[in-house]
Order: structure tokens, then C-alpha cells, then sequence
């Protein structure tokens, strides 16, 4: 269970829990966390809890809400975020979510909230989960024509996967990993990797390699 | 209308669980496939996708084919059944379920099921088209404007999901029928390919190495390994051949099964 722990110049006021309900934050007497000071804004912020997730919202204060140094209109929450409003200082904790595999598991989510799902159904062109945020770094480089009607050319290798060749005749692929660059052959003829027929599924290369596909003449550049 | 189908599928553990708990069918002589990915309160996620995946698969190819949505939806409903009845026998299953998807190719059409957040995708000139939504929360919250696509990548909602075969929950899926033209490319996919991969990178891969489905569908399982790898993730890649193209034999890659078939059978 996620906590928030409120202090002010080096002084705990006060450590509460995150139930189910929304958190406002403000100074007038109504406020769910009371931050006692006439700078800070009546309803000055709030905590809204969506499943798993709190979210961090300013309620248009007058002297700003920040996360972490930097000023927030909205921001998920994750743990070790400090929230600072005026001289309070309030530190979101939830060591459960970054305990090993944690929120990995699919589980049946149920509750009246969930039938809200309902009229998302027609929705094919609305947004969809993004994936996931990962630190993940793959090789980079690029590919110089040397060879072939567009000689002197850079293929730069932007995504995960870039296809080389003539559709329907010979096509090669390159792959980004985080171990390096690969080759493989797609359809068609193999492509050439310094003369020789690349065997079948991804092929290593290093920098400096000659490839040679559907007739063109590349020369491999990583990092 | 006929159209020769060229299918592979990748299945693997991941690199951080030990067990494969999802389950991949494939009929292509019938044009069915499956994928389901189980869950489990205590115990039994593996025995819940299988049992999933075989009676999808089993009641597919044993159907008429006329009605094809409804032969989904009851498809959908035995498998939720025969969780249901192998947990009466096992309590120690209780609360084990899957989600799935499963796509049936006939007549130039194809009729899709899914429960959960497994997707379909299709891949048509180039484009990428998710053509599933997924039953999850963070799906809901997203449709409501409560989270921003960002704040999901966040999100530790993300693996709730708010229909599951089993489970106790709502079981019912969501059908469609779509035209399908030569030359498109249909991926089903569990949670642990579209989870750890961005959608513009599985449109990169689908483009750059169709039409060996074969190479795309163990590529895809190779990225989301090189992002965490942090689920079990299962791809199928179909691919319905241009005329053409069917007509020119290809040379054999045989890195993974190959799976070829007419779905050109006596529809109605």
C-alpha cells in the first residue's frame, strides 16, 4: 500500500496511507491533508487513485505544485517522488511496486468501475495501452551505398527492423540488438556478408562489413 | 474465393519465468488459430491456456462454418466451460483463467474472437491496425480520458484485465468479420510481445520481413526478449498470399514449422 509522508523544513507532520479515495490537498479545513499555511491554495491539489495507479493533480493553485524539483499540472506517481508544495514536502512511497515482478502478473480486475468498459467497445481507433517503459539500448549505426545506382547514400537504421532489397526478389533485413547489428536473408537470393551467402536467421556483423543485396553494395557502420 | 495462407508461430518462456503459460493452436488446414495466455490465483495458468487454446481450436475445426460468429462465441464459451469443470475437480485451481484471441480464416474473411488484452493486429500497405480492443482497465481508463497514453507506459494497472475465460469473471469475447485481401498480415499476439514492444516497431518488422513469416514471427519474440523479456510471449503471423506469389514456389527457410494451407474450403 502506497503512503504519503508529509514533512516541512526537515520536520514529519504526518505519514498517512492511500485508500480508495481521492486525496485533495489544500488548506482549507475540508481537505483531506491539511498543509496549514496561507500560501498554500485551499484545494491545492489531489491524489486520484485509478486501479493501481495515483495520480498527481494541481487544482489550478496559486503558487504551483512540483514533483521531483520540476512543476507538474499532472503526474503518475511512482515511488521515491517527492511532492512539493510551498515548504511542505510530501514523499510517495510504495515499496511494493518495486519489489522484483511486481505487477507482472495478469489478474482478473472486477469491480462496477470495470463495466465502464462497456462503450470503449466501437472505440477500434481510440488509443490503446502504449508498451510498456523499458531501458532497454539497442546497437545503433548505419549503412553507406557503395555500390550500385544510389552510391554515396547513408541508410540510417532508425527502428528495430529495416528491410533492404526489391520486393518479391531479393530482400534482406537488418536488426537492432542490444548485442549489435544482424543480417538476414528475407526472400530470394541470400544476401552477401563479404562475399559469401549469409546462412539462414540472423547473421552478426561488425563494422566495416560489406553487404551486398538485390545488387547494391553497403558498407556496415555501428555505433 | 481462394487464398493460400502461409502461418508460423513463436512461443517462449521469456527470460525472466520459468514456465511458458501461454498456449498456441494452429489449424491452417481449417485457417484456425489461437492464442491464449493463462492466469492463476494459486495454481494452474499453464492447464487453463491449454485447455483454452484445444477446445477453441477443437470446436473451430469441427464447425460448420455458416455462422461463424456465433461458432466463435460458443467456441469461447465451451473453453470457459471446460476451466470451469476442471476446477470443480481441482479446487486448487480456483481462480485460474486465460485470456485469448483467435482468428478464423474462410471464404476471404476473417472472423476474430478475443478476450483479455491478446490482440490482433493487421498489417495492410505498410500499415499497422490494431484490430482488437483490449478488455483491461487501463483500456477503460484510457477510452474515459482518465490516464494519457504516456501515463500508461507508467501504469501498474497494466496487467488487469476485465474478461477472462474462467476466472469468475465476465467470459463473454468480443467477434468481428473483416474482408481480407491478399497480401495482408495478421499477428496474434499475447500481452508479452505489445507490452514490451512499441507498435511502430512491430509494424517495422512486419513490413521489412513478410512474407517469410517464419524470420517476423521469431524475430518478434527476439524483441521483446531484447526488451526484458519479462513475460511469456507468443506470436502467430499469418500471411494471405497474392495469387501470384502463390503460384511461384519459394524456397523452404525451415527454421520453424511451416504451416500452409488452402482456406478455400467448401464455405457456404
Amino acid at each position: 500500500m502506497a503512503k504519503l509522508v508529509v514533512s516541512r523544513e526537515g520536520h514529519l507532520l504526518e505519514s498517512r496511507f492511500i485508500g480508495e479515495a481521492r486525496i485533495v490537498i489544500g488548506r482549507a479545513e475540508s481537505a483531506d491533508l491539511r498543509l496549514d499555511d496561507a500560501t498554500v491554495s485551499k484545494q491545492h491539489a489531489a491524489i486520484e487513485v485509478v486501479g493501481n495507479d495515483h495520480i498527481l493533480r494541481d487544482l489550478g493553485s496559486a503558487n504551483g505544485t512540483f514533483v521531483n524539483g520540476a512543476r507538474a499540472e499532472r503526474h503518475l506517481l511512482k515511488h521515491g517522488d517527492v511532492i512539493a508544495i510551498r515548504d511542505f514536502e510530501i514523499r510517495y512511497v510504495d515499496h511494493k511496486s518495486v519489489a522484483p515482478g511486481a505487477g507482472d502478473r495478469t489478474m482478473v480486475f472486477q469491480s462496477t468501475e470495470a463495466l465502464s468498459e462497456a462503450f470503449a467497445q466501437e472505440a477500434l481507433d481510440a488509443p490503446a495501452p502504449a508498451a510498456r517503459a523499458t531501458a532497454v539500448t539497442l546497437a545503433g549505426g548505419s549503412l553507406r551505398i557503395a555500390l550500385g545506382p544510389r552510391e554515396g547514400k547513408k541508410v540510417p537504421l532508425e527502428r528495430t527492423v529495416t528491410g533492404l532489397g526489391e520486393r518479391g526478389r531479393a530482400r534482406a533485413a537488418l536488426l537492432r540488438r542490444p548485442t549489435g547489428i544482424y543480417i538476414a536473408r528475407v526472400e530470394g537470393a541470400a544476401p552477401k556478408l563479404n562475399g559469401a551467402p549469409v546462412a539462414e536467421g540472423w547473421n552478426a556483423l561488425s563494422d566495416g562489413d560489406i553487404v551486398e543485396v538485390a545488387g547494391e553494395q553497403y558498407v556496415v557502420r555501428i555505433g | 474465393m481462394t487464398m493460400q495462407l502461409d502461418v508460423a508461430s513463436a512461443s517462449e518462456a521469456g527470460l525472466v519465468r520459468q514456465v511458458n503459460e501461454d498456449a498456441v493452436g494452429v489449424d491452417a488446414e481449417a485457417g484456425a488459430m489461437v492464442l491464449a495466455d493463462g492466469m492463476a490465483k494459486r495454481q494452474g495458468a499453464e492447464v487453463a491456456s491449454r485447455l483454452a487454446a484445444r477446445t477453441i481450436l477443437h470446436k473451430l475445426t469441427h464447425a460448420a462454418g455458416e455462422r461463424r460468429l456465433e461458432e466463435l462465441r460458443g467456441a469461447f464459451e465451451a473453453a470457459s466451460q471446460a476451466i470451469g469443470e476442471r476446477i470443480a475437480r481441482q479446487p486448487a485451481y480456483e481462480g485460474m483463467g486465460a485470456t485469448a484471441v483467435a482468428a478464423w480464416f474462410r471464404d476471404g474473411r476473417l472472423a476474430v474472437a478475443h478476450v483479455g488484452d491478446a490482440r490482433l493486429y493487421r498489417l495492410r500497405a505498410g500499415q499497422l491496425k490494431r484490430m482488437t480492443v483490449d478488455h483491461s482497465f487501463v483500456q477503460a481508463q484510457l477510452a474515459q480520458g482518465r490516464v494519457t497514453e504516456d501515463e500508461t507506459r507508467r501504469s501498474r494497472s497494466r496487467h488487469l484485465v476485465t474478461r477472462a475465460l474462467g476466472a469468475g469473471g465476465r467470459t463473454a469475447p468480443d467477434v468481428a468479420e473483416h474482408p481480407v485481401e491478399p497480401g495482408d498480415v495478421y499477428l496474434l499476439c499475447t500481452d508479452g510481445l505489445h507490452e514490451l514492444v512499441e507498435e511502430a516497431d512491430i509494424e517495422a518488422a512486419l513490413a521489412a520481413l513478410e512474407p517469410n513469416v517464419e524470420l517476423a514471427a521469431e524475430t518478434l519474440v527476439a524483441m521483446a526478449n531484447d526488451r526484458g523479456g519479462t513475460d511469456n510471449v507468443s506470436v502467430i503471423v499469418v500471411r494471405a498470399r497474392a495469387p501470384e506469389a502463390a503460384a511461384a514456389p519459394r524456397a523452404e527457410p525451415g527454421l520453424l514449422a511451416r504451416l500452409r494451407s488452402l482456406f478455400s474450403r467448401e464455405g457456404r
